[in-house]
């Protein structure tokens, strides 16, 4: 296909530029080699940050995640839950940073106000008692999975192909420039090519070995950070650690669990994503420093994502972001570094340079363009409420004269699944469980999965043992840590799956 | 009469008591809780040992009429299971099976979903189709077996007449109680009953009614909904242990001890981290090999001390025993045969 601007890569950046330049009135693809969020845009806390973690450290960024974060509050209320944060001290950290702390928010512009010890409590009952200073940000917790599909729902809306499971295997590049662009997709194995103007690299972590594609050479560091999912909400707020950015400083209540994180080591590759033992104890250890009651929670499982970051990685990178160009493919813009919560931002910024290239005058209207419907008020009910929050508009057409639950764990109704599977994108179950979250509880799918499966025989015609083996191995590598309750679990999943049915494991 | 007590309410607990009250001992058994068997199959994978007899004998007095041998059967997802010892209603012989397959669910029963079934059988070359049974179910009842009232067994059968191929293939439907519905539907129907191998369901629960039942047979004294507290030693020999049912707690004295108390998964052994531990604090437990692994050490099925002697009326069997040969959805042979061993090695009272 013919198309003015290709996108690589279906992360919240891809997809947030793919939706500026469509409405934009650009003829415009998007390649996504897995499902949406395959990369660190869903191997991430769900935070959407007020600017308060980087303030001290990384100004630029934070004030990027100022601006972005009442941005998003106004286009995309449904899939953000206005907690607000915390930032909070305990005996042993360095008692005059509050004061940098508080200083930094206010040349950043990140909202801020200081709690005595006994408001921090009253507000966040969890927070341990040893607190020691208190800040309140507007933190929020958001979920990029919904995030990412409604900026994509609106790029097809507004005309543009978006492709998920489709990978690019090569490029044509003539006289420096991109001219030809291969894929091959996943699912039936089909081949395609694109003949872009342009082409817009947000391939994320991968974004090297696309830039190499088209004989680019491409400096990024690659550091991944390990997050935990424990069971049932243990905060209201989003609580940080107040101090200078370290391992185990946040803890984010995101529907009906609470994720722990983060670490930060340098990746080998945008595969290397493993969470380590000592990774798990570590911020076990820390969250529950702050927030006591996690000490015996019931860690679900683990996961891991690997950042593309400017420059060489690590605690000291800026999370802030590029847009490059290289003379050895001209109409290439690769964009690195950046985080969720700066996603439109980014995606504007190489949307501009897009259209200056292509002679578009349009100008960005992602700011104000709403994404979804807010996700409480009006009169909703809870039940309605918590479809908008995964669907957005698309609630509407959820089926809920149908009261039958397929995941008990995180009370799935078996019409969101029929509805998820109309979608011409959802080919996996895994696809079906980002949507829907059906499987993303603590029995791991165990209990919805022959139903959600039975479903996509159904719909889809799909080799049921293939597509049930796919799901199982993409669990159970979040699994290899359980202990106490979840490793039972995991014992009767195993005895089942891989006992009974034989399938899993290696078998 | 020398007293026994066997901990332990699941498969290796119920056989071991039950073997020893026929050899005159006079036992008391005590447990809680839903122990490995009831979420099993109810069929055995690895072959039995020279329990096999005893073992047919009690099923089939029960009326759950089973064989031994190359058994095969297919899984409520539509795989094909093979097994050692299993109820002639969900297995054939192996060679001997049938030709194609009718799958019949019944709606608000989901152990078995037809369409999903059929789709795996047919990638598996067993030739297969499924019925819609056009009976709607109320979502809230838990267990088939409760709301299939008379007129539903009669829609089944009409269905079931219905079905292209010979053998039809139903969920878990039939607990002990409800044995006689299957010649019943055969007879209205002409078609033959094939029961899904169906894990967490009623299979595994009527394995474990049947060994129940005999073991209430042979005499075995039945302490349900009751927990060990605490052993009592005096040197390596067991005294006595603490019972709770809740409000009353009660000393109980022995000459012999059986721990049947189920793995990791039941909560037999507790779990510290990713490692087993023992809840009575009173025995070693190996953990090589991972928590799959793990269990009690053990020599000829006696349970170790911490001094690594052995106990001298202590012995374990099921999956509370450290053991190296231990996969997933296996276990039922295993227990069954320490139960057998376990009995053998004592002396007579």
């Amino acid at each position: 296909m013919r198309k003015e601007v290709l996108v690589i890569g279906g992360g919240a950046t891809g997809a947030g530029v793919v939706r500026d330049l469509a409405l934009r009135g650009a003829d415009c693809v998007l390649l996504e080699m897995g499902d949406y969020c395959h990369g660190a845009s869903g191997g991430n806390h769900g935070l959407l940050h007020s600017g308060g973690r980087y303030a001290v450290k990384d100004p630029s960024s934070a004030r990027e995640c100022a601006e972005e974060n009442s941005t998003l509050r106004r286009i995309a209320p449904f899939c953000i839950e206005d907690t607000g944060g915390l930032f909070a001290s305990l005996p042993g950290d360095d008692p005059e940073f509050g004061d940098r702390f508080e200083r930094a928010c206010r040349e950043t512009g990140v909202p801020v106000e200081e709690l005595s010890a006994q408001e921090a409590l009253a507000e966040e009952p969890g927070l341990s008692t040893d607190v020691t200073r208190c800040y309140r940000v507007p933190d929020g917790s958001v979920d990029p999975f919904a995030l990412v599909q409604a900026n994509v729902d609106d790029a097809r809306a507004n005309g543009a192909t978006v492709l998920n499971h489709c990978r690019v295997t090569g490029m044509e590049v003539d006289g420096g420039r991109v001219v030809r662009v291969d894929y091959v997709n996943n699912r039936n194995g089909e081949s395609g090519h694109v003949f872009p103007e342009l082409m817009v690299n947000t391939a994320g972590a991968w974004a090297p070995q696309v830039a190499k594609m088209a004989g680019v050479h491409l400096a990024m560091g690659l550091d991944q950070g390990s997050m935990l999912v424990a069971d049932g909400r243990h905060c209201r707020h989003v609580v940080n650690r107040l101090r200078p950015p370290s391992n185990g400083d946040i803890a984010v209540p995101n529907h009906t669990s609470t994720i722990l994180g983060t670490t930060s080591r340098p990746a080998s590759s945008p595969e290397d994503s493993g969470v380590s033992e000592a990774d798990q104890g570590l911020l076990l250890r820390e969250a529950s420093r702050m927030l006591p009651g996690l000490r015996t929670v019931r860690v679900i499982r683990s996961y891991g994502g690997v950042r593309p970051l400017l420059g060489g990685g690590g605690r000291e990178a800026s999370r802030s972001f590029a847009v490059l160009r290289d003379e050895g493919a001209e109409n290439m813009l690769t964009v690195s570094g950046g985080k969720l919560t700066t996603y439109r931002l980014m995606a504007e910024k190489v949307s501009d340079q897009a259209c200056r290239v292509l002679g578009i005058r349009a100008a960005c209207r992602t700011a104000s363009e709403p994404l979804g419907p807010p996700a409480e008020g009006g009169g909703m009910s809870i039940a309605e409420s918590r479809l908008t929050r995964k669907y957005g508009w698309r609630s509407r057409d959820i089926d809920t004269g149908d009261a039958r639950v397929i995941c008990s764990c995180e009370q799935v109704l078996r019409s969101e699944v029929v509805h998820a599977l109309g979608g011409e994108d959802v080919l996996t179950m895994a696809d079906v469980m980002r949507r829907t979250r059906a499987g993303m509880g603590y029995c791991q799918g165990m209990d919805c999965s022959l139903g959600v499966l039975e479903l996509m025989v159904r719909s889809k015609g799909v080799d049921p043992r293939q597509t049930l083996l796919e799901f199982l191995s993409e669990r159970e590598k979040g699994l290899e840590l359980a202990s106490g309750d979840q490793l039972r679990q995991e014992l009767l999943r195993r005895h089942v799956f891989q006992g009974v049915y034989r399938l899993g494991g290696g078998a | 009469m020398s007293r026994a007590l066997v901990i332990g309410q699941g498969a290796a607990g119920l056989f071991a008591s039950a073997l020893l009250a026929e050899k005159g001992w006079q036992v008391t058994l005590a447990g809680r809780g839903a122990p490995a068997a009831a979420m099993s199959t109810g069929c055995l994978r690895s072959p039995p040992g020279n329990w096999r007899g005893t073992l047919l004998d009690i099923l089939n007095r029960a009326g759950l009429h089973s064989a031994a041998g190359r058994r095969v059967g297919v899984s409520n997802l539509g795989t094909l299971f093979e097994c050692a010892l299993a109820p002639d209603i969900c297995t054939w012989e192996e060679g001997n099976g049938p030709k194609g397959l009718s799958v019949i669910g019944v709606e608000g029963h989901p152990s078995l979903r037809p369409c999903l079934a059929d789709a795996m059988l047919e990638r598996q070359g067993v030739r297969s189709e499924h019925l819609h049974l056009p009976w709607k179910v109320p979502p809230d009842v838990p267990l088939a077996s409760r709301f299939l009232d008379e007129g539903a067994w009669e829609v089944l059968a009409r269905s079931m007449k219905e079905a292209r191929e010979e053998t039809v293939l139903l969920p878990s439907l039939f607990p002990l109680s409800d044995l006689h519905r299957v010649h019943w539907l055969e007879g209205h129907s002409g078609r033959k009953v094939l029961e899904a191998i169906t894990p967490l369901g009623i299979p595994g629960q009527r394995f474990l009614e049947v060994l129940t039942g005999h073991a209430m047979k042979a005499g075995v004294s039945m302490r349900p909904g009751t927990r060990l507290v605490s052993l009592e030693m005096e040197g390596d020999r067991f005294r006595g242990a603490m019972l709770t049912g809740g409000l009353e707690t009660r000393r109980l004295e022995a000459d012999m001890l059986v721990l049947a108390t189920g793995g990791a998964l039941p909560d037999g052994m507790a779990i510290s981290g990713r490692g087993l531990a023992d809840p009575l604090t009173t025995f070693q437990v190996s953990t090589a090999g991972g928590p799959l692994q793990g269990g009690y050490a053990h020599r000829g099925r006696r349970l170790l001390l911490p001094s690594g002697r052995e106990a001298a009326n202590v012995f374990g069997a099921g999956d509370c025993l450290a053991r190296s040969d231990r996969g997933y959805g296996g276990g039922l042979s295993e227990a069954l045969n320490d139960a057998w061993a376990a009995v053998q090695a004592m002396e007579g009272p």
